[in-house]
């Protein structure tokens, strides 16, 4: 256990129990983890705070897993913690800051369309591709 | 020392082969085929070509052509892409051909730009044309061919259009003259390390001094590991410097910046090029495409799939074709003509027992081969091509990413996993497509310990079905608890992280029939050349130890095991015994002990729990240890045989507890 040096709230190190460990992943196997400490995935305008405390006045980026399915979104680049060989491989694939891509499905996965491909990304990793803005623009907005 | 032309190769052999290298899924291997006349695995998803095909162009004598893995971009990041990668430093080339999709111009160019660094004759196939106008996209080729300086040839492959063009194109390819220029600093870098590097060192290879720069600058594994064995280690050290210091004079990593500068031109190409971008896709593909994925209606479409397999391959395939062969055919008329032909014709009684006894080479082990498993694993292997073909497998990576994230892997290891129901032989080599070698060595586990191959999968659901539901859906639940429970702590044990999920979604299609033939064909031809030498000689070691008296002596030795531990009759040790050079030829020696009536509905569950957490067979352990090393291989066999036999044990003590099929 894992406790709190100011309120004494415990809580599990996951990392120092096998059990714990397997009740995590069935837990996180069934249920979506928020990409960010304060909003569920999904619409921004549906979304809603964890805490009632005003948040702290942190910058909160939006990426592709806040892109709700069926709207599209203006790519403004990756995370800095995304290794570059993966950000040269999703660049490889069409996913270019200003470049807009159609977010077809959140779950299971994250699916988008950019030009006639359609990709599937893992929740994580879409949380790392960064996104401008989220509207309904027509194709010939592109570029 | 000396200077080379930075955009020269270093050497191009005229008696090289010619490099078929693009993106995934374009159809490489298609035009390959129709290139070459030589059948090779074509599916509709990344990954299917993990090793390289080689065959004589029919229209250009005397070229070879070769068929390599997907790659997205250099530098490579799975295991076949860097096959690819080899292939271009390491073999003697004369020329490249890249098949690229017309719908996605600017991934296809930048290969292309990558491409035209090597200083290789190169020619461009913009494959796919006819998706690409029924699409609404429309290029400008002769602009495409003024900035690339290399021959374009629009190609629709699955008709054959464009390949005598194509054909032509490759027979008058020149090296392009293209360069492409990189901030000031990268150029400084190459001209330095191009003055540096000998003409010794580097005429190995056909690739241009400048594009070796580049690749190494971009930390390009393969390429560091072709200078390593050719440089100096002063020449090495030497380079090293030469790349951090110019990674001082950059905020982002060299790689990020090359690539950045590539997709810039890119950029503008695409855009001079590009008249109409056309319209993602519609209609009733791109609408089931989509349901394929979705949570819920995904899963129900999985279910139905996996249904109607249980029903072609176990119920028609496993039942009434093997019906119809070891009955009506085998046992009424091939067999008793075989054993009269072959008593009239061999004086030695003991040649005779050898052909057509109860150990005999005819009766048991062909009569296996072709009554029992033909049968199902061409129903099988149909199945599984109208699968590929049509673009379903990629999607189940989207839809089971979840539960492969829980075995510490993601969703695109379901594409090895469901390839090992077709053979796991195969399957252990598809695990190149996966990132790390820690995927790789998890997902070859769960393929050896869990994943029956087709042959085996038949046998066992004939016998299941045979039995009911409730036997299939025991088994089954075993079987997977076993899978997830042994992938999670391989998983906690193994060490490394897991990569996140990113897979194209190709789009569905309607299989090609000729296609998904030929395939089944082919497949059914591999097998039967990969499986009778084995079954023969198991039948043969069979026979030789009942001859010998071993037999019993087997038996008995077994008895305690298989009988007092599996609660299986003692004459079961004898399917275990040739379950070691085949898992199937076991499953088959159990499917005949029921026929006779030797084995109740709980003996089947436990004999059929058993025998698939058995050890796959001979070649698989080969291609394991070939593809891993030895060791691997032999601590793989270590762990699941006892654990084949203490799972059966322990469903055996579960199933007599509850008073289930007795």
């Amino acid at each position: 256990m894992v406790c709190c040096p100011a309120c004494g709230y415990q809580s599990v190190d996951v990392h120092k129990s096998v059990l714990a460990r397997l009740a995590d992943s069935l837990f996180s196997f069934f249920i979506r983890k928020p990409s960010n400490p304060y909003t569920w995935p999904g619409n921004r305008a549906q979304t809603f705070p964890l805490h009632r405390a005003p948040l702290p006045a942190k910058r909160v980026e939006l990426t592709l897993v806040d892109v709700p399915p069926g709207s599209r979104a203006r790519l403004a680049g990756f995370l800095d913690g995304l290794p570059v060989e993966r950000r040269v491989q999703l660049q490889a694939y069409g996913l270019v800051a200003n470049d807009w891509v159609h977010v077809l499905q959140q779950a299971p996965v994250t699916v988008i369309q950019i030009g006639h491909t359609e990709l599937a990304l893992e929740g994580k990793l879409a949380g790392q591709i960064k996104v401008e803005r989220i509207g309904p623009e027509k194709p010939d907005e592109d570029r | 020392m000396h200077c080379h032309s930075a955009s020269q190769p270093a050497q191009i052999d005229p008696n090289g082969s010619i490099a078929l290298v693009g993106n995934p899924n374009v159809g490489k291997s298609v035009i390959f085929q129709r290139l070459t006349g030589q059948q090779v695995a074509i599916a509709n998803y990344p990954g299917t070509t993990v090793e390289l095909a080689r065959g004589a162009a029919r229209q250009l004598p005397g070229t070879l052509l070769m068929d390599t893995p997907g790659v997205i971009t250099f530098p490579p990041h799975s295991q076949d892409e860097q096959v690819t990668a080899r292939v271009l430093l390491y073999e003697p080339l004369k020329g490249l051909l890249q098949v690229g999709d017309a719908k996605n111009l600017r991934r296809t160019l930048l290969l292309t730009v990558q491409l035209a660094e090597l200083g290789l004759p190169l020619v461009l196939a913009l494959n796919m044309m006819d998706e690409a106008e029924a699409r609404g996209v429309i290029l400008n080729q002769p602009v495409l061919v003024e900035r690339l300086a290399i021959q374009v040839v629009a190609t629709t492959a699955t008709r054959g259009l464009g390949l005598a063009e194509l054909t032509a194109a490759l027979g008058s390819a020149c090296p392009p003259a293209f360069r492409l220029a990189y901030p000031a600093e990268i150029e400084a870098a190459i001209a330095g390390l191009g003055a540096c590097w000998s003409v010794g060192e580097l005429e190995e290879t056909p690739v241009a001094p400048r594009a070796l720069a580049l690749m190494a600058l971009a930390s390009d594994q393969v390429a560091e590991a072709w200078l390593r064995e050719r440089l100096t280690s002063a020449a090495y050290e030497e380079f090293l410097d030469v790349r951090n210091t110019l990674q001082l004079s950059f905020v982002e990593p060299l790689q990020a910046v090359i690539q950045t500068t590539r997709l810039e031109y890119v950029d503008r190409v695409a855009a001079e090029v590009i008249q109409a971008a056309g319209l993602g896709r519609q209609g009733i593909s791109a609408r089931l495409g989509r349901l394929t994925t979705h949570p819920a209606w995904g899963t129900l479409i999985l279910l139905s799939v996996l249904y109607a397999l249980y029903w072609f391959v176990g119920v028609f395939g496993a039942g009434t074709l093997v019906g119809l062969l070891e009955n009506d055919l085998f046992g009424n008329l091939i067999n008793p003509a075989v054993v009269n032909l072959v008593n009239r014709v061999v004086p030695y009684q003991i040649v005779a027992d050898l052909l057509v006894g109860e150990y005999g080479l005819w009766t048991m082990g062909m009569t296996y081969a072709f009554a029992l498993i033909l049968p199902i694993v061409a129903t099988f292997f149909l199945a599984f091509g109208v699968m590929e073909d049509s673009g379903y497998l990629p999607r189940l990576a989207a839809l089971s990413n979840r539960l492969f994230v829980f075995l510490g892997l993601n969703g695109k290891a379901v594409l090895p996993m469901v390839l090992g129901l077709g053979c796991v032989t195969m399957a252990t080599l598809t695990t190149r497509v996966l990132e790390s070698k820690r995927e790789r060595l998890l997902v070859t586990l769960l393929l050896a310990l869990a994943v029956p191959c087709s042959a085996q999968l038949g046998v066992v659901m004939g016998m299941l079905a045979g039995v009911s539901l409730a036997a299939t859906l025991i088994w089954a639940g075993v079987v997977f608890a076993v899978l997830l429970v042994v992938g999670w702590l391989s998983a906690q044990l193994l060490p490394g992280e897991r990569s996140l999920l990113l897979v194209e979604l190709p789009p569905l299609r309607l299989p090609v029939f000729s296609n998904v033939l030929l395939k089944t064909l082919a497949r059914v031809e591999w097998y039967l050349k990969e499986v009778v030498p084995l079954f023969l000689a198991g039948t043969a070691l069979l026979f030789a130890l009942d001859r010998t008296g071993l037999l019993q002596a087997v038996i008995r030795a077994g008895e305690p095991l298989v009988s007092g531990w599996l609660g299986l009759p003692p004459e079961a040790s004898a399917a275990f015994l040739i379950g070691f050079m085949r898992r199937d030829f076991g499953a088959t020696g159990l499917f005949v002990m029921q026929t006779q009536g030797l084995l109740n509905p709980q003996q089947v569950v436990v004999a059929m729990v058993t025998i698939t957490l058995f050890i796959p067979c001979i070649a698989s352990v080969m291609v394991i240890a070939r593809e891993r090393n030895w060791r691997t291989a032999l601590s793989m066999v270590a762990l699941i045989l006892p654990l084949a036999f203490l799972v059966g044990g322990l469903l055996y003590r579960g199933l007599a507890w509850i008073g289930w099929g007795t």
